[in-house]
């Protein structure tokens, strides 16, 4: 029972997670959605300050007017102070991350739930003890309850606005010649990349999450040639990897979404490995 | 003054001075984000140097960040060769492969029975009291490598980060350069982290050469300024960090570097308006 818990846990985080990176890498966006997933941090301390609970509504607030604040300095760090891109994304999440930490140490003080240690690493093992149940019936973790909506927005979204998607990613210019409005499903993106980094951080932490945005998108991206089949790809490698992270974190008693990341970079690795037969099976 | 207090800003101006002096490079090569790749990246090597030697020793710990952050920037150009994906994939990739990797390794030597490992994760945050006088030899001797090295190659440095084609065509070696630029920055890293831990590590190398890029466009006072606000910050922050009892060192030094950053951008804004 826990470990299917635990699997159903770790894909709800990974589904949306293998989703939106399909999205960040066609743009090549990963490295602002790595800034943006470290930034939520001050987002979500000051939330807790503010609330007193890790209750999740005034931290989803947190998380969206942080993965803004991001975006926006990004930009203005480009555009005012002419800062190249690398440099502009390496000071604002540096920075970002460095205030949330700061205020960790001085304000939360040592007896509170959020210390420096579960914000990086996440513990899966700890948020399936978070279970939600009515009447005698168990309906699912609170980070599945959570994130379930999450994913049903993204696939909502992805699903109505494809053909834009499509035209965000490919052909900017053009989408916004015929009048589709590019800003808007920028913002969309980074609106939903900050609520899914806010509610997949105690399960995961904040570094891991650019892993397993990236890497199942980067696998997919190997053997499809369109963008759906890249999403539908995408979406199971991330769910294959999370059934075989729990496995193996089971088996040898280490913590688990590390694993996940490693099962995905080795997944990635072997698709690598494994691409230049498929291309001689092609072309004979 | 206390010995272990002389010993902590000296070792956070070594580690200041080599940031400044790396990060001008890789800054104006735009890799800023292979230092942040780097900086995640040595953790399995750090782990694994632990988990084989037994001890928290500072060289045999650099050997092994030296050697897994080599293993990185390799993977990196390994996949830019074999694949098709765009940059900030391949590194973002390789980042989160590495430091899964690491956390991973760090949680199992956490789950055994012998302890003396705590002072391992201080690895993600930085702890620079946790410094003695051999390591100071230690950051030294990497330092005046460093500056040795950048003093001799300084043109060959700087010629490629403006004009890569005609380096190439003169018959300067491309890999060579990125070879030696590269373990440049592993050493700072690993070096670094010890006071600024795995996460904050590349804002040393960006934001000091970013903030005196705002001041100046001559690479010669470009490398001094980014040498001032480095070691500057470096110091104040880590004398702040002693001051306050719970404050970890990393990010008060980020704090400092940036808001050095920030009021200069402002400064610098002010005469602009009268200007117009």
């Amino acid at each position: 029972m826990n470990d299917l818990l635990m699997i159903l846990t770790a894909c709800s985080v990974a589904i949306p997670a293998s989703l939106l990176g399909v999205l960040l890498v066609s743009k090549s966006l990963v490295m602002v959605g790595d800034a943006i997933s470290h930034a939520v941090l001050p987002g979500i301390v000051v939330a807790y300050l503010l609330s007193g609970t890790k209750d999740s509504v005034p931290m989803l607030f947190g998380a969206a007017i942080t993965g803004f604040l991001t975006t926006f300095l990004i930009d203005f760090l480009r555009k005012k102070w002419r800062i190249q891109e690398d440099a502009a994304i390496g000071f604002t999440f540096t920075f970002l991350f460095a205030l949330g930490v700061l205020m960790i140490a001085i304000f939360a003080g040592k007896n509170s739930d959020l210390d420096q240690e579960c914000v990086l690493y996440g513990d899966l093992e700890t948020s399936i003890l978070d279970q939600v149940i009515v009447g005698s019936y168990l309906y699912g973790t609170r980070a599945i309850l959570q994130l379930l909506p999450l994913t049903i927005t993204l696939l909502i979204v992805i699903i109505v606005g494809f053909k834009g998607w499509k035209v965000w990613a490919f052909n900017p210019q053009f989408g916004s010649f015929i009048g589709i409005p590019i800003q808007a499903f920028q913002l969309v993106l980074m609106l939903l990349l900050s609520i899914h980094a806010v509610l997949s951080f105690e399960s995961v932490g904040v570094i891991l999450v650019v892993g397993l945005l990236v890497l199942p998108a980067a696998t997919a991206l190997q053997f499809s040639g369109t963008l759906a089949r890249t999403f539908l790809y995408s979406a199971c490698i991330g769910i294959v990897s999370c059934v075989f992270g729990v496995f193996l974190g089971k088996w040898i008693n280490i913590s688990i979404s590390p694993l996940i990341v490693c099962v995905n970079g080795l997944l990635f690795l072997i698709s690598i490995f494994v691409l230049p037969f498929k291309k001689s099976i092609r072309s004979s | 003054m206390d010995l272990s207090i002389w010993i902590v800003f000296i070792g956070t101006a070594l580690i200041g001075i080599s940031a400044a002096l790396v990060g001008t490079f890789t800054f104006l090569q735009k890799k800023s984000l292979i230092g942040d790749a780097i900086s995640h990246s040595i953790l399995p090597g750090i782990v694994l140097a632990y988990m084989i030697s037994g001890q928290r020793n500072t060289l045999i710990l650099m050997l092994g960040a030296f050697f897994s952050g080599w293993l990185a920037t390799q993977q990196i150009s390994w996949l830019q060769r074999k694949t098709k994906l765009k940059s900030d994939t391949i590194v973002a990739a390789t980042l989160s492969i590495f430091f899964a990797l690491g956390l991973a390794m760090l949680s199992y030597i956490q789950g055994r029975p012998d302890d003396g490992q705590a002072g391992l994760s201080d690895f993600l945050f930085g702890k620079i009291a946790a410094l003695n006088i051999e390591d100071l030899y230690l950051f030294a001797t990497v330092s005046a490598l460093i500056i040795a090295v950048t003093f001799f190659r300084y043109r060959v440095m700087f010629s490629f980060a403006f004009n890569k084609e005609f380096m190439i065509s003169k018959g300067f070696s491309l890999r060579w350069n990125d070879f030696i630029l590269n373990s440049m920055t592993i050493l700072v890293v690993a070096m670094g982290v010890q006071a600024v831990g795995v996460v904050l590590m590349s804002a040393l190398l960006i934001i000091p050469v970013l903030t005196a890029r705002m001041l100046t466009y001559q690479l010669r006072s470009l490398i001094t300024l980014s040498l001032i606000f480095g070691t500057g910050s470096s110091l104040a922050g880590s004398y702040i960090s002693i001051l306050g009892k719970n404050i970890p060192t990393g990010p008060c030094i980020i704090m400092v570097l940036s808001m050095c950053a920030i009021s200069v951008a402002l400064l610098l804004r002010v005469p602009f308006k009268i200007k117009k």
